[in-house]
């Protein structure tokens, strides 16, 4: 029980951290916060319900006011933004990493944790993001689509991190990826 | 907070852009009677003013002028109040209306005295990660690497994980949650 909330609440400080880090800049230039690459994290390594709450609890103390947003940003006025699909999303992208994490188990700890971040940080997060602004912003499908497209590539990176360093974190400390327990 | 609830459904049903126009009026009119306000707002405001600006060409676009201005003044009237909310209400004072809203699903069974606890660890362990990061791309940068590495991202992790066994065997140690 305490160790589940204290994972729980350090992996939202890492969230916040991770967004707070200068962008790292990768092959090409393509420039990419890891606040995202955080969201997956929780997802592959806490499981689907504490990965969850995880970003729950990080996104309360952004609705709180504290500037943990990737651009140290946060208050109430970033749930109103047409974009805030994306912050809607992460909860649940959380959980849909998670759930896919727990329910395979005879995969490598790297592969598996790549494809359940495409699952959840890219497929869940987008059908998510995608209407919610479509419906913020009152345009349709392929406008919505044409604005995002910028973030896929780096997102595609960033699941290949997520993999590499739950894959890591697994060999160095395995008792802590909580979903392979 | 339910001031805010309420106006955005208001103006999801407000199309006159008129009315709209003095909605805004008013809410700048808010900013202006509290000191330094203004300037907080303004950078606050600064992301979203771009994304209201790509918006408006999309609209243009499609010669859907009038909508388009609608639309963005929807946006920044609601950004503009939220903000608000927030540069004038002290931290302390949300986190206790966020343990108030959240005390009913006590009754549900959930322990929502381990929410309060998370908060209070959360922010403590923020600056602390932070600073861990600094101590790493240092030792990284004295072997030759170069800035901020996404290699760092692993043994902060690491070391993330092992201090948070640490607090959690500290927090049995002292009786444990309820």
């Amino acid at each position: 029980m305490e160790r589940n909330v204290v994972y729980i609440a350090v992996f939202a400080a890492l969230i916040a951290v991770l967004g707070l880090l200068p962008k790292f800049t990768l092959i090409s230039g393509i420039p990419i916060t890891a606040q995202s690459l955080g969201i997956m994290l929780c997802g592959t390594i806490l499981g689907a319900k504490r990965g969850a709450l995880a970003v729950l609890l990080f996104l309360a103390l952004v609705a709180l006011g504290l500037p943990l947003l990737a651009g140290g940003r946060g208050g109430l006025g970033v749930f109103t933004t047409p974009w805030a699909g994306f912050l809607f999303g992460f909860p649940i992208a959380a959980f849909m990493t998670g759930f896919a994490m727990e329910r395979t188990h005879n995969l490598n700890t790297g592969v598996l944790a790549m494809i359940a971040s495409i699952i959840g940080g890219i497929v869940a997060l987008y059908a998510i993001a995608i209407p919610y602004y479509m419906v913020g912003a009152n345009v349709p499908f392929w406008d919505a689509m044409l604005t995002m497209s910028p973030f896929m590539p780096g997102d595609l990176i960033k699941t290949v991190l997520a993999g590499v360093i739950t894959g890591g974190l697994y060999r160095a400390r395995p008792l802590a990826v909580l979903s392979r327990l | 907070m339910g001031t805010l609830a309420i106006t955005s459904i208001v103006l999801f049903w407000m199309d006159s852009w008129v009315l709209l126009c003095l909605v805004l009026v008013g809410v700048f009119a808010l900013y202006a009677s509290v000191d330094g306000a203004v300037s907080k707002g303004i950078w606050l405001m600064k992301p979203i003013l771009w994304i209201v600006g790509i918006i408006w060409i999309f609209h243009a676009f499609r010669a859907e002028y009038l909508a388009g201005s609608i639309v963005c003044l929807r946006l920044l009237i609601l950004v503009g109040l939220a903000n608000f909310m927030t540069l004038t209400s002290r931290l302390s004072d949300m986190i206790d209306m966020f343990l108030w809203l959240v005390s009913p699903m006590e009754r549900l069974g959930i322990r929502t005295a381990a929410i309060g606890l998370a908060l209070g660890i959360v922010m403590r362990f923020t600056p602390v990660l932070i600073e861990r990061t600094g101590q790493l791309t240092q030792s990284w940068c004295a072997r030759g690497g170069k800035g901020t590495s996404w290699r760092l991202i692993l043994p902060l992790f690491i070391t993330v994980v092992d201090d948070a066994d640490r607090v959690a065997e500290a927090l049995r140690a002292r009786g444990g949650v309820k």
